[in-house]
Parts: structure tokens; sequence; C-alpha cells
């Protein structure tokens, strides 16, 4: 969500800036050769305070000696405002002047980190305000138009390093009665015939007639600029002694015709010990595991990732 | 902004409602703390005064708001009954603030005390600029981490450079960046190359080796 920059005011939150944050800002900025890098450290110091001082309100732990902001040598060789919250990442705090509207968030802070705070300092009415944070700084410069309020950031907080829900795995047997979760449908419905005659037939080997089942998923590995989304196909065939043989592809969806490159397909076992791996090339139509059997009771996850998102579907036999 | 303060203190009763409904240390709690915070530093009813520590006496106001306003932890937790939110902080603002009044006044008056005079010594005269504080030595941390990065006793920092580009490597940028810093759009263009190669290269080579030359050095 956009926010005007009347809004914006109205999310700020305005915060005392304390004398023990200006004692360190003074000390910090006395070690500097030059009165603009003695500014930038000043400002620097006071906007990491500011953030500390709201997250300390709320009860989130910091170390704020653990930054690079507080390292004498890396203070001095980059332009640098973080603050590390226990657990969770390093927060960039930028200071914004009165009056000024953007900040020039520095290329050496625009990686590693885990969000951006604005803060607009007032040192006439001993106020810092902060403006608001956005999860990311690709362009180098921030405009508080970009900005969220402050409760985004604690949902944000709040996110980090929690356990991902856990998913109920897809029971496969019942497919074969039938029954199938949500969200898994038939090929036919996702794959187009060219790709519905590429994707492999699972044959039972009993030759008894038992129906093969083949079901198709969408799965989204939401890179940022435009969705990659790749069709997960499995099949499952009933073998002798309750065995399930299975078979699992993917194939591009939305009428691609090649999967992205360097995409894994992993199969990991139930303790998550890895059995196999694939990966696309540049020109893939499709990509598959090597055909497995299952006893009934058994579970399996298979992981498809694409550059840093990845995405574990659960199964049991 | 200046509220009619019966509509403010409403709102307030309001928010610490919300706030206290959810469990401590939960978002939904944390998010109506902050709209309190909010509201209350934009109402303008709070105390006022010119004392060098007054930031440090509101922060410590807000920290006894935040641990007392729904359960109590470090004093008897509020009651709406007794007073609204706004009297409550400003009374305990008042003392926080009184406190660092009395402390100061304290120190002056121990400066204030020639003590230290030792009565052997009747001589030496007492120059009052030797009992202000001297200004704290300002650490060469400048030619501190150019010596470092320019002697480079291994030859580690010569010796990591950009693939292909054995000029280029940790040593010159780490010097090429110290204050005043050469932009990196020149030293783009004097090294051809771009300055996303430049930057990640400073990144993940350089920067890591000047964290670890200032943790060596403490911190000052």
């Amino acid at each position: 969500m956009i926010y005007s920059t009347q809004e914006i005011e109205d999310y700020s939150l305005p915060l005392p800036i304390t004398q023990t944050a200006y004692n360190t800002a003074q000390r910090f900025s006395l070690q500097q050769p030059n009165p603009q890098k003695a500014e930038q450290v000043h400002l620097n110091t006071l906007a990491v305070y500011a953030v500390n001082d709201y997250l300390q309100l709320m009860g989130i732990p910091t170390e704020v000696t653990a930054g690079d902001s507080w390292n004498p040598v890396m203070r001095l060789c980059t332009d640098v405002a973080d603050l590390e919250v226990t657990g969770k990442g390093r927060l960039e705090c930028r200071p914004v002047k009165i009056s000024e509207s953007t900040c020039h968030v520095p290329l050496e802070v625009q990686e590693d980190r885990i969000g951006y705070v604005l803060i607009q300092i007032d040192e006439v009415h001993r106020e810092a305000t902060i403006l608001g944070f956005t999860k990311t700084a690709v362009t180098g410069e921030l405009h508080i138009r970009q900005l969220q309020p402050l409760e985004s950031l604690l949902k944000h907080l709040s996110k980090i390093g929690e356990p991902e829900l856990v998913k109920l795995p897809v029971q496969l047997s019942q497919w074969l009665q039938g029954i199938v979760e949500a969200g898994w449908q038939s090929v036919e419905a996702l794959l187009d015939t060219r790709q519905t005659n590429l994707a492999s037939n699972v044959r039972s080997a009993s030759g008894s007639g038992e129906p093969n089942v083949r079901r198709a998923k969408l799965i989204d590995l939401g890179v940022q600029l435009g969705n990659q989304v790749v069709t997960l196909l499995v099949a499952v065939a009933p073998k002798a002694d309750q065995k399930l043989e299975v078979r699992v592809e993917v194939h591009p969806a939305n009428g691609k015709t090649h999967l992205p490159h360097n995409l894994i397909l992993v199969m990991l076992s139930e303790t998550g010990e890895k059995i196999q791996e694939v990966q696309s090339r540049s020109q893939d139509n499709y990509i598959q595991l090597k055909l497995f059997k299952c006893l009934s009771g058994e579970s399996f996850s298979v992981q498809l990732a694409l550059d840093d998102i990845s995405i574990t579907e659960n199964f049991v036999v | 902004m200046n509220y009619p303060t019966d509509k403010l203190t409403e709102q307030l009763n309001q928010l610490v409602a919300k706030a206290c409904s959810y469990p401590p240390n939960s978002t939904e709690r944390q998010e109506a703390l902050t709209q309190i915070v909010r509201v209350v530093m934009k109402s303008g009813k709070l105390w006022k005064e010119n004392n060098p520590y007054y930031g440090d006496a509101l922060q410590q106001t807000w920290l006894y708001f935040m641990r007392n306003i729904c359960e109590a932890t470090t004093g008897a937790k509020y009651d709406a009954e007794i007073s609204s939110v706004i009297t409550w902080l400003n009374a305990y603002l008042k003392k926080r603030l009184l406190d660092f009044r009395l402390s100061s006044s304290e120190e002056e008056k121990q400066r204030a005390k020639p003590s230290f005079v030792k009565e052997q010594e009747p001589e030496q005269e007492i120059d009052p600029i030797d009992n202000l504080p001297a200004p704290p030595d300002i650490p060469p941390i400048l030619e501190i981490t150019r010596n470092w990065a320019t002697t480079d006793f291994d030859g580690e920092l010569r010796g990591v450079h950009i693939k292909g580009y054995p000029k280029v490597n940790c040593q010159i940028l780490i010097l090429r960046r110290l204050p005043p810093e050469t932009p990196w759009e020149t030293l783009a263009t004097e090294f051809g190359l771009s300055i996303s190669t430049l930057n990640s290269f400073y990144c993940r080579q350089c920067m890591p080796r000047l964290r670890k030359f200032g943790e060596s050095q403490g911190y000052l």
C-alpha cells in the first residue's frame, strides 16, 4: 500500500532524543576526519537510537552495539546505520533531514537487511520522528511515500524466523479412491495437449487395470518481477505388496514452453534427507524425478526451488 | 494537533483496553501500544520542560507505561478510575525529571568541592579550567585504518582482487573509499567496471575484512 505524504505524517511516531543518544552520537562523530562525515555519523547514530528506543518500548530485544554502526572502522569507511534485532537480522535506520522527503540508501547497505526505517531528526526540538518502514530499497533512494506505517514493521518482525505453517501432507493412497485435496486438478485442466503427451503415463505393472491417478497443481515460486508459476504433476499407480509407484514431474505453466532456468526439484525422505535432485537447464520442457516406490504409510516431501524461493509439498502414501 | 481533553481521554482508554485485550508481546498489543504513543506524543498534552535530560526522562516514562499499563511489572498497574493516561504519564515524567535535576545538581556540588587539593601543596593554584572534563581524545581512526591497509603486512588485501583485474584489489578499494570517499561512479569509470561489480566486490570481500579489523580495534 502506498501512502500520501499527509498520511505518512499521521502514521509517523515522534520520540524524544535522549541525552544518551546525543552523547554517543557526539563521541562517534568526534572520531571522524571531516565535518561532512561527522554530520553523517551524528545523524546515523541518532537514527539508530530512535529505532532502538522504539523497539525497547515494544519489548523487542536488540543488540545496538553488535552492528557496523558501532564498529569504529565500518563507521568510518561506510555510511551505515544498522541495528541488530535479536534473532531477526539487521534493520537499516536512515535519517531524513527536516523538509526533505527522500533519503539516499548507500550501495553498501542495500544487501543483507531485513528492512529500512526512515527517521526524521529534528535537533531543535530534540525529537526523532519515525516516518515508516519498507522491506526493500533496491533503487538506492527511498521516498517517504514508499513507506508503510510502523505497524507493518511489527508484523514483519514477528514473521521472521517463525516456523512455516505445518501443511497437512497430501494423502496419495486416497487419490486412488477418488479423494483428492483442493488445489490438485486433473492434468488436462492445467496442461495443454502437447504437454499432456509429454507427461509420462504411469503404467500399472500388475496389468489388473487398476486406475492410475495423475493430478497436477500450480506452484507459484513468487519471484519478484513477474510470477514464476510452474505445474507440479504427481502420478501414482498401485503395485504389488501394497506399494505405490510414484512419478513426479514439473512442467511449465500458463502456456509457456520452457521451465525457468535452474529450477531445482528435490525429493526428501521423511527425515528431511535428500534422496534425489534434478535441476532444469536453459531450455527444458519439463523435468522429472526418477520413478520410485513407497510402502503404505511412508511419507516423503517434494521441494521446488528457484533462486531464494523454495516451496515444499508433503506427501504420505 | 490539540484534541479536546475528554475526547483524548476516551480515545486513549479505548486503546488501552484494546492493547490489554491481547497477550503481552503479541503483535496486536504492540500495534495498539504504538498507536497510544503516537496519539499521546501528538496531542501536545505531555508535560514539557527545558531540561537536557527531558528525552531520557520521557523514554523512561514510556518504558514504565509499557511495563505497567496492562499488568503490574515494575510498579502499580494503571487504573483508569484513578487517573487518565495523560495524568498518569505526566506524574511519572515529573518525578523522573526531578530525579535528573537532583542528580545533576549533586554532580555540580561534587565538582565545586575542592576536595582533591592536597594541603601539602598550598602554593599550587587551581585553575577552574582544569576541573572541566578534558575533550575526549580524537582517536586517529582514519590514520590507523589507512596504515593498516597500506602496510597490508601479510599481503592479504593486495591478494584479493576482482577476477581478471589484479589491480582492482581490496587494498586499493579500501584506500580509495576512505573519507573523503571517491564516488563509486568515478571508480567505475577509472577501472572500466560497472558500479554493481565494484560494489558487490567491496561488500563481499572488503567489508568483512574492515569489520574484522574494526573489531580488533575495540569499540571506541
